[in-house]
């Protein structure tokens, strides 16, 4: 009972976040002029005759409270405006381009985060031996590498010099045509998922042969990360009198390892891995443009760039609520994992 | 969660993800022993794959003024006529078999084809062609290419809205007429590129019936009211489409791809693909290797990437097309006191006044400072050339004898010293101009001036400053730009649609540039007016001197382009006009 009258109080946060978001955004539109917000509609000096219209049509010089009341008017009416930079609803696009999103988190975030754990434990089990350096060599590269950089380049090698081995966009033409078939239907538009339900075969390893790039380039950028958290949070943990203890008790050093030492450093990894996922659902710009593959990252960036008030304020919610959410899973998991740790403010 | 389970899970993972990755090559090396060849085998040899940038922004053809828009309506709906293949003043009959224009170039007529069925069956009547104009003009969205219907029907300048709200709707009806198979246009004034506007994408047909029954206008003064001036989206037909065109839309996946399917129901011989897809891939190195992987037929190539494509095997590519565009130095007649780009405000050797440009000896000045040779070779890599006026090459009575300026710092510096009764050489100047961010080649025109003026007297001080799209509208709206870079491409081939916005009193550059010349307007409401073409060469060549002369602005320079195809296609038609940079895909076929 206690815990989920502390899931509800953290949900209720969403709230006040998405409100002091939000105002921050129209707060910082202020710094525009409404000549230059109009620039989202006034793309081509064909258009330059109408600036004022555009002003005046879509109110971009009226003060801020009250554009921000027009606009939270709408939310409450479930409109949450035009995409202008993707032609369509706000709505639609998030619905539209999440899919993609979150099949490259589904993919990327297990890797990053187990991988990091299984290589960050074993380094500090062999702290100074080959696989310490070897794995602390590789966090090194994988962190200095920019992402556009190692994109780019395992789409030149796997696409340009393999003759089209992993492909960009999510699916082949041929296999985009099976999708919006009639004969297959799209329950989820994660089309790996779709691929099983519809029992296509062909679909499903097309979609995985177009993942394994863009996987990989999050995997490599990422995995250091929580490789070297990993490693000094389980190097601490293995320093600790209960390690002593349970050594000197004769527990076999897999066990010492695995459940004594690994469990405890958890904890750090556990709020990084978080964000990381977090991180990766809303969106990853670079990797979704160099692969074409379309998701929220790209969408939020064509937004910002041009200015798109809608699409921001659209994305900026949509954030706010998966990082309440984040947060609260983080919290709950912390519990799970350390026994220690009680969620809703009581000793017991 | 066991430690082992954390393993099991992220083994598996690794292990599906390299067999999947094992599994595929090995269903593609089928296809590569083949390809072994000279000739490589067609992909996709029923499909046309483009990998552009920029998605379309709607599919109404009377909303639509984006080229990637026009290109896609252009390929679904039917226009009366359009361009005999290169040509920009010859046309063929589309949907009309043949078409009439009185005397006076008052009364255009037009017989429409009969037998014409639009992709949902219903048929093709003049009715729908009287709906179409009306319908566009009854929408007139503000940003939209409705101007080009209404300066012709109902005079230069007029729109739907005016002060005193809409304009009745009779006016509108009264404009285009049924007649039988015909359809007459009454014209408020001879208006000779008419037939050009209507080639365009804004004549296409659309199907009365089927409009109306998506919640478009359905003949009453209040659907003219709710459907006037739609927002973004606000259209009925914004994501959907019925034409009679030779392809059909399948699916539009906004921000990522459009697929077209063929129509086997088209009037005329059917197209040669069964679809034609569009994608949208803002990465240019993938779109390169997409293109020299196959999977894409066509892509587009930024000019300063065409040196990439050098030595690649298996592509076509189309070189020195002359583009209807004209970018150009324009000047600021009179430069808000808030422009933080003239620095003091005076003619003190650190700022210049805010009429320093009225002086034509300093816009002279500037012009010959400018080294066209050097732009030309460096910049665009010898891919333009220089042009008199925005008359560019390829619009009628563009007149190739035009003198113009060149680079001779003897006679700038004659000017400059002219100018402000010598004030200028004496103490020099300090201003700051702009080019939107993005635009190398803008940028190089500038460093070019920048360095033309420096050699001349180190005391003019020219400072370059990069402004994202948003900021640089706001400053030239503002006026609070000096001397900035920017230009325009064509709507229809015809010089009216060049000489207006950067000449006429209140075109869309000159008005904010505040120049104005009596003279060089009325010359421009003539031309537009007289329906003789002897008569108009006179006024636009004319117009060509009065620009030399004038220097409101001087263009840099007309680009010419390149396309690359895979080598497999077949039948590309330029034409300057075509908004879409693969020509009509109608024409074209993938074949050795």
């Amino acid at each position: 009972m206690e815990l989920r009258a502390y899931i509800v109080r953290r949900l209720l946060l969403i709230i006040p976040v998405l409100f002091g978001v939000t105002l921050l955004i129209f707060g910082l539109l202020q710094l525009f002029s409404p000549v230059e917000r109009a620039a989202l509609y006034v793309t081509d000096p064909k258009q330059f005759a109408n600036i004022a219209e555009v002003i005046e049509k879509y109110g971009l010089d009226q003060p801020v409270w009250v554009q921000y009341g027009h606009w939270i008017t709408e939310i409450f009416q479930g409109n949450l405006g035009w995409s202008k930079v993707v032609s369509q609803p706000v709505t639609s696009a998030m619905l539209n381009f999440l899919p993609a999103t979150l099949e490259l988190a589904i993919f990327a975030t297990p890797l990053i985060i187990f991988g990091g754990i299984f290589l960050g434990s074993k380094a500090a089990a062999h702290k100074d031996k080959a696989i310490d350096h070897a794995t602390r060599l590789g966090a090194i590269v994988g962190w200095s590498l920019p992402t556009f950089w190692l994109g780019l380049m395992l789409l030149m090698v796997f696409y340009g010099l393999f003759s089209g081995l992993f492909p960009p966009e999510r699916l082949s033409t041929e296999m985009n045509i099976v999708v919006h078939s009639e004969a297959f239907t799209q329950y989820t538009k994660l089309h790996i998922i779709d691929a099983i339900l519809n029992g296509n075969g062909r679909v499903l390893l097309d979609s995985l042969r177009h993942l394994v790039l863009p996987v990989i380039t999050l995997t490599v950028v990422n995995l250091a990360f929580i490789m070297r958290l990993m490693r000094s949070s389980m190097l601490e943990a293995l320093g600790k009198g209960y390690i002593l203890t349970a050594r000197a008790k004769g527990l076999d050093e897999n066990t010492v390892v695995s459940k004594h030492a690994r469990r405890n450093a958890l904890i750090p990894v556990l709020t990084v891995s978080g964000y990381i996922f977090a991180g990766l659902v809303n969106g990853v710009v670079i990797t979704e443009t160099i692969f074409n593959y379309k998701g929220l990252g790209w969408w939020a960036w064509q937004s910002a760039v041009n200015l798109d008030i809608s699409g921001v304020l659209g994305f900026a919610l949509f954030n706010g609520v998966l990082f309440v959410f984040t947060n609260l899973v983080v919290d709950l998991l912390y519990a799970r994992i350390d026994p220690r740790v009680r969620l809703g403010g009581k000793v017991t | 969660m066991k430690p082992k389970g954390i393993r099991k899970v992220c083994w598996l993972l690794v292990t599906t993800l390299i067999i999947a990755a094992m599994m595929l090559p090995a269903c593609a090396e089928g296809e590569e022993v083949t390809e072994e060849v000279a000739e490589p085998p067609i992909k996709n040899p029923t499909i046309f794959i483009q990998a552009t940038i920029g998605d379309a922004e709607t599919m109404d053809p009377a909303y639509a003024y984006d080229s990637a828009s026009n290109e896609q309506i252009q390929t679904i709906y039917d226009p009366l006529i359009f361009y005999d293949g290169a040509s920009t003043t010859e046309f063929v009959p589309i949907l009309a078999t043949e078409w009439t224009i009185s005397e006076d170039g008052k009364i255009y007529r037009f017989k429409i084809r009969e037998g014409v069925k639009f992709h949902n069956g219903n048929d093709l009547t003049p009715s729908d062609v009287e709906y179409s104009f009306e319908r566009g003009m009854v929408q007139d969205y503000g940003m939209g290419p409705q101007w080009m219907i209404f300066d012709p029907l109902l005079g230069i300048g007029t729109s739907s809205r005016t002060d005193d709200g809409l304009i009745p709707l009779e006016d509108i009806t009264n404009a285009v007429e049924v007649d039988g198979q015909w359809v007459q246009f009454n014209l408020a004034a001879p208006y000779a590129p008419f037939l050009q506007i209507l080639a365009g994408s804004w004549g296409s047909i659309v199907d009365k019936e089927w409009c109306i029954a998506n919640g478009d206008w359905d003949g009453t003064q209040a659907s003219y009211k709710a459907l006037n001036d739609p927002s973004p989206g606000g259209s009925p037909l914004q994501s959907i489409a019925n034409g009679t065109g030779p392809f059909m839309l399948e699916r539009w996946d906004a921000g990522v791809e459009i697929s077209l399917v063929r129509n086997d129901n088209y009037w005329g011989e059917l197209a040669n693909f069964e679809r034609f897809i569009t994608k949208v891939v803002d990465e240019w190195t993938t779109r390169k290797l997409m293109l020299e992987a196959g999977d894409a037929d066509w892509v587009y190539v930024p000019r300063a990437y065409y040196g990439e494509l050098e030595d690649v095997e298996g592509l076509t590519v189309y070189k020195d097309l002359p583009q209807l565009t004209a970018d150009a130095f324009f000047f600021q007649f009179d430069i808000s006191p808030e422009s933080p780009f003239v620095g003091s405000g005076q003619l003190d050797g650190n700022g210049i006044p805010l009429d320093f440009f009225t002086d034509i000896d300093v816009r002279k000045g500037f012009a010959y400072a400018f080294d066209w040779e050097t732009f030309i070779n460096d910049a665009l890599t010898g891919e333009g050339q220089q042009v008199a006026s925005p008359v560019i090459e390829g619009l009628s009575y563009y007149n190739p004898d035009q003198a113009m300026y060149y680079y001779d710092l003897a006679k700038a510096e004659e000017h400059l010293r002219a100018a402000w009764g010598g004030e200028v050489w004496e103490k020099g100047f300090s201003i700051t101009i702009a080019y939107n961010a993005g635009n190398e080649r803008r940028k190089t025109a500038c460093e070019i001036l920048q360095a033309g003026l420096f050699a001349i007297n180190p005391e003019f001080k020219v400072g370059i400053q990069v402004q994202q799209w948003p900021t640089m509208l706001r400053g030239m709206y503002m006026q609070l730009l000096p001397v900035f870079i920017i230009g325009w491409g064509a709507d229809y081939p015809d010089p009216h649609n060049f000489v207006y916005p950067y000449m006429h009193s209140s075109g869309d550059f000159s008005e904010w540039q505040s120049y104005s010349n009596p003279e060089v307007d009325a010359l421009i409401e003539q031309g537009i007016a007289v329906v003789d073409p002897a008569e108009r060469q006179a006024i636009y060549y004319q117009l060509q001197e009065l620009y030399i002369e004038d220097v409101p602005s001087f263009i840099v320079a007309q680009l010419v382009g390149r396309r690359y195809f895979r080598d497999w296609v077949q039948g590309f038609i330029f034409n300057s006009i075509d908004p879409a940079e693969i020509g009509h895909v109608y024409t074209l076929s993938k074949e050795y």
